[in-house]
C-alpha cells in the first residue's frame, strides 16, 4: 500500500468523492479494495459500537406487549359496548391500564439512561399523535442525546439548550449530532434559531443546510432527496458532494439530489410546514360543552357546561322538510348510542339548533364526537357547524361529499372556500370517534387551515388528502352568523343534510392533545 | 450459556430468558449486520427485528446447532428486505464501488463465522488502551458524530491532517484487534 492509495481510502472514508480514482487503483491493484473493505469494516463497527445497546431488553419488553396488548381502539370500543350506564368516573380498567403504561414507561428510561444520550443536547417540549417505533417512548421533558429517533405520523418539538426550536414531522428519522447539528435521515423538520444558535446545521443524505439566523422548512424524502424552503432570513445550503454552499434567502426554496448531483431552484412552499407545536397547557384546565344526547327522548337535548354556560347549548330539535315543501312531523330520532342514547339524522333536513354561537376568530378549539354513517348513503354537508357563511368564517365538520375534494366520506373540515380532508372512508356502518382540533394563531393571531388544525380518528392522528391554504377567522357576532347547529351546514336548511347518527359532542375551548382526546373517546371526563 | 436449556425454557413460555439469549448474540448479530450496512443507524432496528423473527421461529430452530449462526442469518435476510425498500438503484463510480465494496465485506464476514462480532468485542478494549488524544479523537468523529470540519476547528488543524490522523489511529485499532484475537485463538 503506498502513500496516495493510503490517502485515497482516508480521504473517501472523510466523506470526499474519491470513488473514480479508488476504482482505478482497485483495477490495478485488488489489496486497495481489500483495505479499503478493512478500513470500512471497521470505522462500521465504531458507529454501531457507539453507546450501549440495550437490545435484549428492547426485545423483551416488545414481545411481553405483543402478547399482551392489543389496539387501542379495538379495547375502547369493546369495553363501550360492555357499558351498561353513562360513567362520568375514568373507568377502573383504564385507570389500571394507565398507570401500568405510566410504570411501564418510566421502568424503560430507568433501564436505559444511555438512550436519552450522554451527553444530551436538546429536551422533548411538546409530543403529537407519535406512534411508538423504536419500543423507546418518547415524553415530554425527556433530554435527547445522540441515539436515533425514529418516529410514525405526528409532531416531535425539540428545544435545544441554546434555544433553537426543533419541530420534527413524522414519519421521520432523525439524530442529533450534537447542540448545533441534526441529521434528518428523512421526514421533515423546521428549525426556528434564535442569536445564539447561528450555524445550526441540518444535515441530510443530499445535503447540508446551515442557518444563518433564521426559520426553515426542510424535507427528506425516504430517498434522501431534500428542499429545503427558508421562511425567514437566509441559509447556506451545499449538496453532499459540493465543495461550496449556496445562499437561499426568506421565500425561496431549493431541491437537492445526491444520486444525480442536482441542486435546483424551486417554488417556495413554506405553507407545508406546520411551524410550531404549543406546549402543553397543563396549568390551564379545559371549558367545554358535552352533549350526551342521553335524553333518549322528548325535543331537547341538554348540554353540560364545564366553564361554559351549559344553557346556551340546549339544543331543539327541528325536523326538516318534507319533499313537497310541508314539514316533517319529528325531527331527528333517539336511538341507541355509543354511551346512552344517540340521535339520528335522516339527511332530510332533521337537524338540532342551539343557542351556543361557537369559538370564535383564530382562538384554539376541539370538536370532538361519535359519529356512524352507512356505506353508498348520500351524504350532506355538515355533521355540525357555526359561524358566517363566508370565506374562512365558518367552522364546518362533516363526512367529506365531494370525490374531487378528498376520500368521499373522510373526515372534513370545511372554512368555505378551504378544507382538510382526512384519507379514511367512515362510512362502514359503525361507530368511529372523531376529533378536529385547531392550534392557536400565530402571534398576529392568524390561524391557517393548513397549519393549525390536526384531525383524528378513533384516537389517531388522520392524513389529510387535502389541506388547503385558507386563513381561519371565525365569525359568530354577525347578522348572518349561525350558532352551533347539528345535522345541518351553516348557510342554508336547503342543501343536503347530514345523514347519520352522533353522539357524545364536545366542544372544547382549548386544543386537545391525543390522550386527552383517547380519554374523551374511552368516556372520560377532560 | 447451556443455550438448549435456555432455548428450553423459552419454549416453555418464559420470555424473560429469551432476553439472556439476546445478550448471548447481540453483538455479533449487530456487527455482522453494520458491517454490511451503509447506513449504520439502521443496525438496532434491524437487529431488534431479527431477535423478534427469531423468537417467533424458534419451534423451527434445530437445538443440536448454535443459535447465533441461525439468527445471524435472519438478521441478514431482514437486513436485505430493509435494504430492497430503502436503497436507491444507482449508476456511476460512486455505486460501482460500492457494489464492489459490498462483495468484498460479504466475502471477508461470512455469517456462519463470528469474525466481525470478535472484532466488536476487541474494539472496546482496544479503545481503553489508546492514549487519551487518540481516543478523544475516535470518540469525536464516531461516537458524536462531528464531521471533518467541525474536528478541525475545535482542533486548529488542517482537513488532511485530521483525515490522515483518523486513519492511522483506525490501522492502529486494527492491529491491536488483530493481534488480541490471534492471542486468543492462541491460547
Amino acid at each position: 500500500m503506498n502513500n496516495e492509495q493510503a490517502s485515497l481510502i482516508a480521504r473517501q472514508l472523510a466523506g470526499e468523492s474519491m470513488a473514480a480514482e479508488l476504482l482505478e487503483q482497485c483495477r490495478r491493484d485488488p489489496a486497495v479494495l481489500e483495505e479499503l473493505a478493512r478500513h470500512v469494516a471497521l470505522e462500521r463497527l465504531l458507529k454501531a459500537g457507539a453507546g450501549a445497546p440495550m437490545l435484549a431488553e428492547e426485545v423483551v419488553a416488545r414481545l411481553k406487549y405483543e402478547q399482551t396488548g392489543r389496539p387501542f381502539a379495538e379495547a375502547v370500543t369493546n369495553r363501550l359496548r360492555a357499558m351498561a350506564g353513562r360513567r362520568t368516573s375514568v373507568p377502573r380498567w383504564l385507570a389500571a391500564a394507565a398507570t401500568l403504561a405510566l410504570l411501564l414507561g418510566f421502568g424503560w428510561l430507568a433501564l436505559r439512561p444511555h438512550w436519552i444520550g450522554h451527553p444530551t443536547f436538546a429536551r422533548i417540549v411538546s409530543i403529537e399523535s407519535v406512534p411508538c417505533l423504536d419500543a423507546t417512548p418518547l415524553a415530554v421533558d425527556t433530554r435527547v442525546g445522540t441515539r436515533p429517533i425514529r418516529i410514525g405520523p405526528g409532531f416531535v418539538q425539540l428545544r435545544f439548550d441554546h434555544g433553537t426550536l426543533l419541530l420534527v414531522e413524522g414519519p421521520a428519522r432523525f439524530s442529533l449530532r450534537n447542540g448545533k447539528e441534526v441529521r434528518l435521515e428523512y421526514g421533515r423538520a423546521v428549525a426556528t434559531v434564535p442569536l445564539a444558535g447561528h450555524g445550526f446545521r441540518i444535515e441530510s443524505p443530499a445535503a447540508e443546510i446551515i442557518d444563518l439566523g433564521t426559520r426553515f422548512g426542510v424535507e427528506v424524502r425516504p430517498d434522501g432527496e431534500t428542499e429545503v424552503h427558508v421562511l425567514q432570513g437566509k441559509v447556506l445550503v451545499r449538496g453532499q458532494w459540493e465543495l461550496r454552499a449556496t445562499e437561499l434567502g426568506g421565500a425561496e426554496a431549493v431541491r437537492v439530489n445526491s444520486r444525480e448531483k442536482l441542486h435546483e431552484t424551486v417554488a417556495a412552499d413554506t405553507d407545508r410546514f406546520l411551524t410550531e407545536l404549543p406546549e402543553p397547557e397543563l396549568d390551564r384546565p379545559a371549558r367545554y360543552l358535552h352533549w350526551p344526547f342521553d335524553e333518549g327522548g322528548g325535543g331537547v337535548c341538554r348540554a353540560i357546561g364545564v366553564g361554559m354556560d351549559g344553557a346556551a347549548g340546549t339544543g331543539r330539535l327541528q325536523p326538516g322538510l318534507k319533499r313537497d315543501g310541508g314539514e316533517a312531523d319529528h325531527g331527528p330520532d333517539w336511538v341507541p348510542g355509543v354511551l346512552g342514547s344517540a340521535l339520528f339524522f335522516d339527511g332530510q333536513g332533521d337537524h338540532v339548533e342551539t343557542g351556543f354561537p361557537g369559538i370564535a376568530g383564530a382562538a384554539q378549539r376541539t370538536v370532538a364526537f361519535w359519529v356512524k354513517a352507512m356505506p353508498n348513503e348520500p351524504l350532506g354537508f355538515a355533521a355540525l357547524g357555526w359561524g358566517t357563511f363566508s370565506p374562512g368564517n365558518v367552522w364546518q365538520i362533516s363526512l367529506n361529499p365531494w370525490a374531487h375534494e378528498g376520500t368521499l366520506g373522510g373526515l372534513r373540515l370545511g372554512i368555505q372556500p378551504g378544507e382538510a380532508v382526512g384519507r379514511k372512508n367512515l362510512c362502514d356502518g359503525r361507530w368511529h370517534h372523531v376529533a378536529v382540533v385547531m392550534y392557536p394563531g400565530s402571534e398576529t393571531g392568524e390561524a391557517n387551515l393548513q397549519t393549525h388544525t390536526l384531525l383524528y380518528v378513533d384516537g389517531e392522528l388522520e392524513p389529510t388528502s387535502r389541506k388547503s391554504f385558507q386563513r381561519i377567522q371565525t365569525l359568530t357576532d354577525t347578522q348572518t352568523a349561525t350558532p352551533l347547529m347539528i345535522g345541518r351546514s351553516a348557510d342554508s336548511l336547503h342543501t343536503p343534510t347530514f345523514r347519520g347518527f352522533i353522539d357524545e359532542l364536545y366542544v372544547v375551548d382549548k386544543a386537545l392533545r391525543r390522550e386527552e382526546i383517547r380519554r374523551l373517546m374511552a368516556g372520560s371526563i377532560l | 450459556m447451556d443455550q438448549a436449556a435456555v432455548i428450553s425454557k423459552v419454549l416453555g413460555g418464559d420470555i424473560d430468558a429469551y432476553g439472556e439469549l439476546v445478550r448471548e448474540c447481540q453483538s455479533s448479530v449487530r456487527a455482522c449486520l453494520a458491517v454490511r450496512l451503509h447506513d449504520v443507524s439502521a443496525t438496532d432496528d434491524i437487529a431488534q427485528e431479527a431477535f423478534i423473527i427469531a423468537f417467533r421461529k424458534l419451534k423451527e430452530f434445530d437445538p443440536g446447532k448454535e443459535f447465533g449462526p441461525w439468527v445471524r442469518s435472519i438478521a441478514i435476510h431482514c437486513m436485505q428486505n430493509h435494504l430492497r425498500k430503502k436503497r436507491p438503484l444507482g449508476v456511476g463510480d460512486a455505486d460501482l464501488l460500492s457494489r464492489m465494496l459490498d462483495a468484498q465485506l460479504e466475502k471477508d464476514h461470512p455469517a456462519e463465522k463470528d469474525g466481525a462480532g470478535e472484532q466488536l468485542r476487541q474494539l472496546s478494549i482496544c479503545l481503553e488502551k489508546m492514549a487519551p488524544p487518540q481516543r478523544a479523537l475516535i470518540e469525536k468523529r464516531y461516537f458524536q458524530n462531528e464531521s471533518i470540519a467541525s474536528i478541525k476547528e475545535s482542533l486548529g488543524l488542517a482537513h488532511s491532517t485530521v483525515t490522515m490522523r483518523l486513519h492511522r489511529l483506525r490501522e492502529e485499532l486494527r492491529r491491536c484487534i488483530e493481534q488480541r484475537s490471534s492471542e486468543r485463538t492462541a491460547s
